[in-house]
């Protein structure tokens, strides 16, 4: 799960992705992108999300897409896989890469079930959930973060947040308090 | 990782070379702040024009830079420093460095000068020269915005100078990102002279690591270390702007051009970490950091109101608040945001600014001077107007865009006194409470600068045996003691420069901010699992040694004597007000003397500051310059 109000920008993960799959630092061969709206300071992790209903494996002529139930993760089988392409160009979200030093078709494979971005993400802007613990601790972080995200979008100054405003960030926590 | 090079480019004749760096220099000098002395250094003629063509400038990335590695973000950019006449040398974080050694570049050597206006991109194993005459004149943010725009690469990172930078206002800085900065000694305005204006860099060539499982471990080990630290859950939630509170309360602060220790009681909470705290929009971070300890805001007025700005830092809090009379947030983040802009040096902005007022206050100048301007403490008109003509180098704004010991020269000797600087570089706090502090001051290889060996543990107050522990002997809590503050500052100096040669972040440095977390065993074995050399703590040692010793050469070849190892006259002069624990001193010249006679003693030095040639030999310096890259 992706928290990007969360993200401050590190690239922690792309360094650790990369390293841990191909024994080098090189955050183009990493399987997690951090997606810099620099203009705003805000940073949108990206990765594949091993979809309920996975379009690459559907759409793999040479059927070397497939699940791995214990972990739940969509995976290559290298052996398999001709390098068509047709993956990356189906994912709606990117997940499915080229690498730009091997030139094979690589994605995340949740590094076999404790995947490494999450545990070296400082700021928890990456976690790795059963489905029922998503759903309840994404309802509760985004409404912790609510205020502060608000502020970032909005691009309000802190004399421009009304009385409402400033009341709802109070009541719901919001981890960073405008201005009173 | 070791196989990655360092390009040469003369601009003059846009011909580049591309050079492998042979290990046996990388063990010598490691990286980043080292190896780039080394360039410098060697390929330098003493007594050159440090805006003239024949002025060199090096950009280098430390050698961890872009691993795994713990907060491994940073690189240096050296050169022949036109604020000083000495070494010009800034270090800077962001992604900047981690993203040339992606292109296969660990150093990049700069020579000559472009006929006209130019970029340089950087991709994988490649360095084109660039027309940038379309960027001339924009500022920093919009000339990184036009070049994404243009080149249309992703995730590129760019390096680039302001107006400030063309116009060649001494103290110009380069600027990366809305962030960081290579802030300090004029290196802006180096690049300026050279009519450069950015290098853009983009890579995708992964850095080897020879022990991943290792560095991980090491990072995991770290990252826990730091989290139960005092330091790291500040810096996380309050940035270096916790340290204006601290040094409020001990009395520390550089108030009116170091008139005054501390600011008012009631007049200064706008200042405070919480209220720069309320106004920040989200913490971020460097490359590969877990600190994540940069402020973000929203510009509060003027021109560019409510344009997104990220900082600022304590120091720049100081310069452009107590240094200058203001005490007002709002008007520190708008400064902040012109200077960074147009890419000035905040510290000398601030510093010069500062003696312009104290002139001011007291009669030296008036009005007929300051084109019209009266220099009023704090008033935030006159300090933005003063800004903006030290950018376009305006009548009196050129003045100050020269730094005090030059323009000194143009208002009178008797103005010279309150200009606050070591070797022409503007101090950036107080020091007369501090006395190792005032020695880390005094002996900078760069002028007043604290990243080269400020002990910041001699004002923490801690108990001797943590201190004891820290520095492997006792030495005094006492701050204001003169006794063990020569080897507190040359401990710290080493540790400092282990820090710049492997471009890990300082913050995570034993003996600067924290007792914790890296010491030179610690530094030693990250450089071990990443290199997968079999380096000693000692070995490592010797190399900062090595550099620090070379950094003299290099100064002492421009012209530096024991003379200009000294402190602003007016901190042995005058007392600090009796206002905190840290107040109500000076420096005694003798006892100054004394610890200076000692900090040569302990780099192999003699009494005229000069290594000593069983210290040249020791190091393998005696050879120098060598060219061997």
């Amino acid at each position: 799960m992706i928290n990007p109000e969360r993200c401050s920008g590190c690239r922690t993960c792309e360094i650790v992705c990369s390293l841990i799959q191909d024994g080098e630092c090189n955050p183009a061969a990493s399987r997690i992108a951090i997606i810099r709206y620099e203009d705003l300071g805000i940073y949108l992790p990206m990765t594949c999300q091993h979809c309920e209903s996975a379009v690459c494996m559907d759409i793999c002529p040479a059927g070397a897409i497939y699940r791995d139930e214990s972990i739940g993760a969509i995976l290559i089988d290298v052996n398999k896989c001709i390098g068509c392409k047709l993956c990356l160009m189906a994912c709606p979200i990117g997940g499915v890469q080229l690498h730009p030093v091997s030139k094979r078709v690589v994605k995340c494979d949740l590094c076999g079930g404790e995947p490494k971005c999450v545990e070296f993400c400082p700021g928890e802007a990456l976690e790795f959930l059963s489905p029922t613990e998503v759903s309840i601790r994404r309802k509760t972080r985004r409404i912790k973060d609510l205020g502060m995200y608000l502020a970032m979008l909005t691009g309000q100054q802190p004399a421009e947040r009304t009385p409402q405003k400033l009341d709802l960030a109070k009541k719901v926590g919001a981890k960073r308090r405008p201005t009173e | 990782m070791l196989s990655r090079k360092v390009a040469y480019i003369d601009l003059s004749s846009g011909k580049t070379e591309v050079k492998s760096i042979p290990e046996k220099v990388r063990r010598l000098f490691i990286g980043g702040r080292g190896l780039n002395m080394y360039l410098l250094y060697n390929h330098l003629k003493p007594g050159a024009d440090p805006l003239g063509p024949e002025n060199v400038l090096v950009f280098g990335a430390g050698l961890l830079t872009g691993t795994a590695a713990p907060c491994a973000a940073r690189f240096n950019v050296s050169a022949k420093s036109p604020v000083t006449g000495f070494l010009g040398d800034s270090n800077c974080g962001g992604f900047w460095g981690p993203e040339l050694r992606f292109a296969g570049f660990d150093h990049l050597v700069i020579k000559g000068k472009a006929p006209a206006p130019v970029y340089l991109l950087v991709t994988n194993d490649h360095i084109e020269i660039k027309d940038a005459s379309h960027l001339w004149g924009k500022d920093t943010i919009e000339t990184q915005k036009a070049l994404r725009e243009e080149l249309g690469i992703a995730n590129l990172q760019i390096v680039c100078i302001g107006q400030a930078g063309e116009k060649l206002v001494r103290y110009a800085c380069v600027r990366h990102g809305y962030k960081n900065s290579a802030g300090r000694t004029g290196m802006g305005a180096v690049m300026g002279s050279k009519n450069l204006k950015a290098i853009a860099v983009r890579g995708t060539k992964g850095i080897e690591v020879a022990f991943p499982g290792r560095l991980l471990e090491l990072r995991r080990a770290a990252y826990a270390e730091a989290s139960k630290t005092k330091l790291f859950s500040i810096l996380k939630e309050y940035g270096t702007p916790f340290l204006m509170d601290a040094h409020q309360g001990l009395g520390n602060l550089p108030v009116r051009n170091n008139q005054r220790n501390q600011m008012e009681e009631g007049l200064w909470e706008d200042l405070s970490m919480e209220s720069l705290k309320r106004r920040s929009l989200k913490m971020n971070g460097c490359f590969g950091c877990f600190v994540h300890c940069r402020h973000s805001y929203r510009v509060p007025f003027g021109q560019h109101k409510g344009a997104y700005a990220e900082g600022p830092e304590y120091f720049a809090m100081n310069a452009l608040g107590p240094r200058i009379g203001n005490y007002n947030l709002d008007v520190v983040l708008v400064a902040h945001d012109l200077c960074n802009r147009a890419g000035l040096d905040t510290t000398d902005t601030g510093g010069n600014i500062a003696w312009a007022m104290e002139l001011y206050q007291r009669g030296i100048i008036d009005e007929g001077v300051t084109d019209g301007l009266p220099l009023e403490w704090g008033d935030a008109q006159v300090i933005l107007k003063l800004i903006e003509k030290i950018i376009d180098r305006d009548g009196f704004g050129r003045l100050l865009g020269e730094g005090g010991i030059r323009a000194y020269k143009e208002i009178g000797e008797d103005s010279l006194y309150y200009f606050m600087h070591v070797k022409g570089l503007s101090i950036e706090a107080e020091e007369r409470g501090l006395k190792g502090c005032a020695l880390n001051m005094a002996t900078a290889s760069r002028g007043a600068d604290h990243l080269r060996s400020r002990p910041v543990p001699e004002g923490m107050f801690l108990p001797p045996e943590v201190l004891a522990k820290l520095y492997h002997k006792p030495v005094p809590p006492d701050p204001h003691s003169y006794q063990g503050k020569p080897w507190m500052v040359t401990l710290t100096e080493r540790r400092m420069c282990a820090s710049d040669l492997l471009g890990i972040c300082k913050f995570l440095t034993k003996t600067f901010m924290t007792t914790h977390m890296f010491g030179i065993t610690e530094y030693a074995t990250l450089l071990g699992a990443a290199t997968g050399w079999d380096i000693s703590p000692q070995e490592l040692d010797e190399c900062t040694q090595r550099v620090i010793t070379l950094e003299r050469m290099f100064n002492i070849r421009e012209g530096l004597t024991r003379a200009d190892d000294t402190l602003p006259e007016r901190y042995f002069e005058e007392r600090t007000p009796n206002l905190g624990p840290l107040g109500g001193t000076n420096i005694d010249r003798e006892k100054f003397a004394e610890m200076l006679d000692e900090y040569y003693e302990l780099h192999g030095w003699n009494r005229d500051g000069m290594p000593a040639t069983t210290t040249l030999s020791r190091l393998g310096l005696d050879r120098e310059p060598s060219h061997l890259i």
